[in-house]
């Protein structure tokens, strides 16, 4: 029989003193940090990003365990780092949670909810779950889903926007119908340039552009582009846009449009008030680094694309122990925007020397790839660890952070500092 | 008939949930439950504003508040300039349609400077010409917009909040 109290329960001293000293308590008196159930337990516990007003709250949501609170309303949560390393597969109650307008549905009807296809279609379609989920055979494909804006807090200089640490990242298996497969059955049409997608969520005033975004329609055809029910064999956290997300393998997060209620088919580029969050918000500088120079703005942008190349450790933290001579098996991830990892390599002296890593069996090319690699340390003292991922096209992360006024796409080689004591 | 109703609160496991079946609440676990209505309850929302005396406090309670929690302002990172929350909002007026005119948006920029930012930009911009020049750049835009600098008016207004608003500790 599940727990039915909604009150809040006190976290557990084990699950409070996780995390290599990084979690912290948080007095219920730091102002504007409490509210009514902190202040009945007495604390809440938190977490702090390493750089400059980084303390989140870790907060229970429905169907997630503690997450980093980023925003209230509307939600944007993100996954505590440890998370990570509980394997390349990220669990539902761990995954992080972005909206971006306030009036998000805070209730669902499956049976009445439906998915309307218009615009330039041979046949506009308002389709029910089950007419979905009947179209053809459900497809599985795991990829990872990574906020353009993750690892923003890092920018130097900061930026304007959602502070992310590394967090608002993770990988699923995600099964459901392939996008082409409704168009196909809508028929589109000759002239069909573009296809947009809107959600349940609404902004507060009609001032507000709602959240919409499009893709191409060669893009949109791709059969990994997948419209999924289904999340790590379960059906979608309702946080993370039951019953129905856009899932486009390989791309930044901004695409995976939630709750989705609404596609239509166009036969121009899509313009105007509600296509902000396509031709003003999630635009990168239109270069090979999407980059500039620090503090400038860019002469051209276009919209936020495929992932790059990343690597992260996630068995150790900063200010880790580590012990002198003994083998330490230190793991972690890597991933790209589809092409595959093809090689990780772990540096213990600051970038000189890099020694390849082994990595774990490849769960898709969008997925993330777990890695491995045993370290001696030789010397007491600090020592700083880093890694890098170089992709199956060649991509390799840099070595100089690149910046750009978004703070999006963040992919530096990642550093940590442990102790060899 | 009443429609079935899963009632998704937080701190149960992803495999706990309600059934409210008429006005009983049954248990079930999740998965089972397709067909019914899904509906969450989300934790309250606790950020507070930092209070000063700055005329732009209370026009960020009154009108921030419509579309976001206070967490947005309170997480941004300090050392922010008066020009550079200048053209946050501008960019929230112009781009988010937030309701606020040319007036607000500076006392606005001038609350959050002096408040959650670098405040000595505010001396440094009534030193410099009147007229300063904000991008907006938090979303990659790459639109420009000249911004009217502060009038002598608001500077006072502005000293006169400063010994409360300015010794903060990062949170």
């Amino acid at each position: 029989m599940p727990k039915m109290d909604t009150k809040e329960r006190k976290p557990s001293m084990k699950t409070l003193l996780n995390g290599m000293g990084r979690r912290r308590f948080l007095r219920d008196s730091i102002a504007g940090l409490s509210t009514l159930a902190l202040a009945r337990r007495g604390f809440a516990a938190a977490e702090s990003l390493p750089f400059d007003n980084g303390t989140r709250e870790l907060i229970a949501y429905p169907q997630k365990r503690p997450l980093l609170r980023i925003t209230t309303r509307p939600p944007h949560l993100e996954t505590p780092f440890t998370a990570f390393n509980e394997g390349a597969i990220t669990a539902n109650d761990a995954f992080f949670v972005r909206y971006h307008l306030a009036n998000i549905p805070l209730s669902i009807d499956p049976t009445t909810y439906r998915l309307n296809v218009r615009g330039k279609v041979e046949r506009q379609l308002a389709l029910s779950l089950d007419e979905i989920k009947a179209l053809g055979a459900p497809v599985e494909i795991v990829a990872v889903n990574q906020c353009s804006g993750n690892s923003r807090g890092h920018s130097t200089p900061r930026v304007f926007g959602a502070q992310l640490g590394n967090g608002s990242m993770g990988d699923a298996r995600w099964v459901g119908v392939p996008l082409k497969a409704v168009l196909e059955k809508a028929g589109l049409a000759a002239n069909a340039k573009q296809v947009t997608f809107n959600g349940l969520d609404t902004p507060v005033l009609p001032s507000t552009p709602d959240f919409i975004k499009a893709l191409g329609v060669e893009l949109a055809l791709n059969s990994d582009v997948l419209l999924a029910w289904n999340m790590n064999g379960e059906e979608l956290p309702f946080l993370n846009g039951y019953p129905l997300k856009l899932i486009v393998p390989g791309y930044f997060g901004t695409y995976r449009v939630k709750h989705l209620s609404d596609i239509e088919v166009l036969d121009a580029p899509f313009t105007g008030h509600d296509a902000f969050f396509m031709t003003t918000a999630y635009r990168v500088p239109d270069n090979e680094c999407t980059c500039v120079a620090p503090g400038t703005s860019p002469a051209s942008t276009r919209p936020i694309s495929r992932l790059k190349v990343r690597s992260f450790i996630t068995s150790l933290s900063n200010n880790a122990i580590m012990r002198m001579g003994h083998a330490a098996l230190v793991k972690g991830i890597a991933f790209d925007g589809g092409t595959g990892i093809r090689k990780v390599e772990l540096s213990d002296d600051g970038g000189r020397r890099w020694r390849e890593a082994r990595l774990a069996e490849s769960l898709g090319k969008y997925s993330f790839r777990q890695w491995s690699l045993s370290i001696t340390p030789r010397e007491r003292g600090p020592l700083e660890l880093r890694v890098r991922a170089t992709s199956n096209q060649g991509e390799v992360q840099p070595e100089q952070a690149s910046w750009n006024p978004g703070g999006y796409a963040r992919n530096v080689i990642e550093s940590l500092k442990v102790v060899v004591a | 008939m009443h429609a079935k109703r899963k009632v998704i609160h937080p701190r149960l496991s992803g495999a706990a949930v309600l059934l409210v079946f008429g006005n009983v609440v049954l248990s079930m676990s999740a998965g089972a439950a397709t067909g019914n209505i899904h509906e969450i309850k989300l934790p309250l929302e606790g950020a507070a504003l930092r209070p000063s005396e700055l005329p732009g406090y209370t026009i960020a309670l009154q009108k921030c508040a419509i579309c976001h929690s206070s967490d947005y302002i309170n997480l941004q990172p300090p050392h922010m300039s008066l020009t550079q929350w200048t053209a946050e909002m501008v960019k929230m007026q112009h781009a988010y349609g937030a309701p606020i005119d040319e007036s607000e948006i500076k006392l606005l920029a001038a609350y959050f400077a002096a408040t959650y930012g670098d405040a000595t930009s505010i001396k440094d911009a009534d030193a410099a010409t009147p007229v300063a020049t904000a991008t907006i750049a938090a979303d990659g835009g790459s639109m420009k917009i000249d911004v009217q600098a502060n009038s002598c008016r608001r500077k006072r207004q502005r000293e006169r909040g400063f010994h409360a608003a300015l010794p903060r500790t990062r949170g």
